[in-house]
């Protein structure tokens, strides 16, 4: 599988004498602490020796005794007969009367043996004959499923993806129970994290060139080391230098599901609970799981109010600057005498005061997040003082302006996916300069520019800004209701 | 890799070069929400500016309760644009006019001159053509000195007390400087403009009455009381109460009917050379108040339509009479003279304000009472009792 050159050495067979390929493991494995090799004597006379070789933190203690027990049963019958050992055998022996509950795997070379001790299996090596036989033994402490915290529902299943693959993948089969929700395994990924990693689609419901391209650039992944299932995203996204994110996570599994049935793919990893859904499409970062829920009314109601964050995220402190700075006629009279009050006596220029405290907001947000629950809330008491009355009394800025950095940091709260906020977070910097060198017209320069760029995205070669960048008003309904899921695969054709 | 590179630096570039175009922070802009313009000495204009005057956050709050929230400017001179532009030098900003509120003109100079003075209205950019105009009698910056009553302003006091005297209570008509222009304009050449007076009895600022204006000058006055048929012939009335004296009986009393809705019609009549017109008067009403009728079927209430009709019918004739002396067609009857017969137009175009005095206006009332109140004969009266 792997045809790098590795300190493991390259395929050699595994020798019919056990004591030999210990010796060799014990060299490959050295310096390392948690492989356990254990002779065993068995057979008439306790003439004939196996050893078992496994990771004792991997594998569970009681996965080596079952072997010690399989063993003498072999030996039983082996007395019994009094044939030679053959692979035939062996497998005939363990297809028919073996462990039953155990799958096994026969090894030939010493090289999947130990990528499988590597794995959790516990190997074991005979007297007389040149091959291993292993059993996944592999025991991991696995969290609990539990709701997950970065995706609260009211409403709606109570159950979140946890660190086990397996375990994942049993969740969504649950909730998919077609052979159509096919699971494509592609094992030992990168040449040292060797991370399985997998990835679903509902065939018949994902359009064919959007797999076929998915499959094309996944194959990529084989040479990547990976720690989490998020840094897929950068093997299969589209361009690498825009804001956007073309790929949603979720750790619900209702959500996967959801997905799955809307004919996207999802990618999982062992370890990690993220689940990876591409191709993801702009509309689709303003939907919440919830959506499916509720009323229809209130969702249609929740979406304006997500595309009203989302606009407020990305354009507020920009229009305030072009407003106040440029437009100051565009202000109703009342509002503007009631700004003229709060700016007088302001030493700043708006488009430094609204720098000035979109850097306080983000240097309190990042403190917030990296610190412990306990002294999170200090920080967050702290900052309101700084924010909300140490910096209007001392007179670095207005309360209007408090106001407009408050709702633009709420608003992106408000946006469903974390990862979309964060390109709101970044594009509004590029905005409130080009308000404040050239006002209202800047402005219209930068939406033309994001306009652009949003229209030419591409995710999975799907249009990122549909249904409005290729404008299609009949598919508008997607902005504003949730997916139609009777419908679902008819796209696919 | 190079040509974006350069490329991205020269668009940045031409954001900084163009030196920020007409960028200007709030604190370095005086927002002006009033002009008043009076007559100078001799030949001058007095223009007065109401600047808003911001409270800033900072500093003790007995300061900030007791600051007013403007100033006035005043400064004379022979014309509006150097006058307004020399207002930066006392105030210290840049004069910002996006935000006025109110325009006041003295009716002293009005009668002098009025559209020499108001030319730069109309030229400035930053003046809206929504700002309203007013007639003040007396001096005209008078009505921004003092205290304001409930706003922050007395040029937004001045603002919202021409509104409710104008859609409510049919006393006023708002005119903005572009209903003006239009009026003006047009083949009329009238306009009706809100008067503001101060009342000294009671120490009050009153807008009510309509002056009558030509483009060179104000012409005339249609006092307060009589104002409200002039907007029913207009169609300019909203909503408002107009009363109705009791007969002979009870002198003096008054009923008063509420205006729901009036609509009117003006109609030209061209017959060869005679020229006529008929005004048309739809009013619903509604009884606001009984002091000397009593209503107790639907005979009654149409005798009472009938009586208020007649009433009406007198008071329109009146203002009618006024509007022909005076020689001002702010009905419009030569517009839409001109608009159906262009070319007879022309010929009479010269001698229209002689034709316009003479030619006989007939005008017709309706009126429907559509809520009656619930038809009681009198206030405290038990039905079937008299």
């Amino acid at each position: 599988m792997n045809n790098e050159t590795t300190h493991i050495i390259t395929n050699p067979p595994i020798s019919a004498n056990p004591e030999e390929n210990i010796s060799r493991l014990k060299d490959i494995f050295k310096q390392c602490a948690d492989i356990a090799y254990e002779r065993i004597a068995a057979g008439p006379d306790m003439c004939c020796s196996a050893w078992i070789v496994y990771c004792e933190s991997l594998a569970d203690q009681q996965s080596a005794s079952d072997i010690l027990s399989v063993l003498q049963k072999m030996e039983m019958r082996r007395r019994g007969n009094g044939d030679p050992l053959t692979t035939q055998a062996i497998r005939e022996w363990f297809d028919f009367q073996g462990i039953i509950d155990r799958s096994y795997f026969i090894h030939d070379t010493m090289e999947s043996v130990v990528r499988m001790v590597l794995q959790g299996h516990v190997v074991f090596f005979m007297e007389q004959w040149d091959h291993a036989v292993s059993f996944d033994g592999l025991k991991l402490e696995t969290r609990g499923v539990e709701e997950p915290s970065a995706e609260r529902a009211a409403i709606g299943p109570r159950e979140g993806t946890v660190e086990n693959l397996s375990l994942n993948i049993g969740m969504l089969r649950m909730r998919l129970q077609t052979p159509d929700f096919k699971i494509v395994k592609i094992p030992n990924t990168g040449r040292r994290t060797g991370k399985e990693v997998v990835y679903g689609y509902l065939d018949g419901v994902v359009p064919p060139a959007v797999l076929q391209e998915f499959e094309r650039r996944i194959v990529k992944v084989k040479d990547h080391e990976l720690v989490d299932t998020t840094m897929i995203e950068k093997l299969i996204q589209d361009s690498t230098w825009s804001p956007f994110p073309q790929c949603r996570y979720t750790e619900r599994t209702d959500a996967a599901t959801l997905a799955l049935l809307e004919g996207k793919i999802i990618v999982m990893s062992q370890g990690s609970g993220v689940v990876l859904i591409c191709p993801s499409v702009l509309v689709e970062f303003l939907q919440s799981i919830e959506d499916y829920y509720h009323r229809r009314a209130f969702t249609f109601l929740i979406r304006l109010l997500r595309i009203a964050a989302f606009l407020i995220s990305l354009f507020l402190p920009s229009i305030y600057v072009a407003l106040t700075t440029f437009h100051s006629e565009l202000i109703p009279t009342v509002l503007l005498l009631a700004i003229t009050n709060t700016r007088e006596g302001i030493p700043f220029p708006a488009v430094v005061e609204v720098i000035i405290m979109e850097f306080f907001f983000e240097l309190l947000r990042e403190a917030g997040i990296r610190l412990p629950q306990a002294v999170g809330s200090a920080v967050s008491i702290v900052g309101a003082l700084i924010i909300g009355q140490a910096a209007i009394d001392s007179g670095i800025a207005s309360p209007m302006m408090i106001v407009v950095v408050s709702l633009t940091g709420i608003a992106s709260f408000s946006i469903p996916q974390y990862n979309f906020a964060i390109a709101m977070r970044l594009l509004k910097v590029p905005f409130i300069l080009f308000a404040a060198s050239l006002g209202g017209f800047g402005l219209m320069i930068g939406i033309l520019l994001l306009l652009l760029h949003l229209c030419s995205l591409r995710s999975l070669g799907q249009a990122y800004f549909d249904p409005v960048g290729p404008f299609r008003p009949r598919r508008f309904g997607m902005l504003f209701k949730p997916w139609d899921l009777r419908k679902a695969g008819q796209d696919a054709a | 890799m190079k040509a974006w590179g350069s490329l991205i630096a020269l668009a940045g570039l031409s954001l900084l070069l163009s030196g920020c175009w007409s960028k200007m922070e709030l604190t370095e802009r005086a927002f002006v929400l009033a002009i008043a313009i009076d007559k100078g000495k001799e030949e001058t204009l007095e223009v007065t500016a109401q600047i808003y005057r911001p409270v800033s956050q900072f500093g003790a709050p007995s300061a900030q309760a007791t600051a007013k929230s403007f100033v006035n400017v005043t400064l004379d001179g022979t014309s509006v644009s150097t006058i307004i532009r020399n207002t930066k030098t006392v105030s210290g900003r840049h004069s910002q006019f996006s935000h006025i509120q109110i325009l006041l003109i003295s009716e002293e100079i009005a009668r002098e001159r009025l559209s020499s003075i108001l030319d730069f209205f109309y030229r400035d950019p930053e003046i809206r053509l929504g700002t309203p105009i007013m007639i003040a009698r007396g001096k005209a910056r008078d009505y921004l000195t003092g205290k304001s009553m409930i706003e922050n302003t007395l040029g937004s006091q001045v603002f919202k007390q021409l509104e409710f005297s104008s859609n409510l209570a049919g006393r006023a008509v708002n005119t903005t400087i572009l209903d003006l222009a239009f009026r003006l304009k047009s083949e009329s050449a009238s306009a009706m403009l809100p008067i503001i007076m101060h009342d000294r009895q009671f120490r009050q600022d009153l807008v009510q009455g309509i002056a009558l204006a030509k483009p060179d000058r104000m012409v005339g006055r249609i006092a307060p009381d009589k104002a409200a048929y002039l907007l029913l012939m207009a169609n300019e009335y909203k909503h408002g109460v107009l009363e109705v004296p009791c007969d002979r009986e009870s002198a003096g009393k008054m009923d008063a009917i509420e205006i729901l809705k009036a609509r009117s019609k003006v109609t030209p009549v061209l017959k060869g050379d005679a020229l006529s017109a008929r005004v048309d008067v739809k009013i619903d009403a509604s009884i606001g108040e009984l002091v000397c009728t009593t209503i107790r079927d639907t005979a009654d209430e149409a005798r009472y339509a009938e009586r208020v009709e007649r009433y009406f019918k007198e008071q329109l004739e009146n203002v009618l009479d006024t509007l022909q002396k005076q020689k001002v067609d702010v009905l419009g009857i030569g517009h839409k003279i001109y608009l159906r017969h262009p070319s007879r137009w022309k010929k009479l175009k010269p001698e229209w304000p002689e034709r316009y005095a003479r030619m006989p206006i007939e005008v017709s009332v309706k009126v429907d009472l559509v809520n009656s109140k619930m038809m009681n004969p009198g206030p405290f009266s038990r039905i079937g009792e008299d």
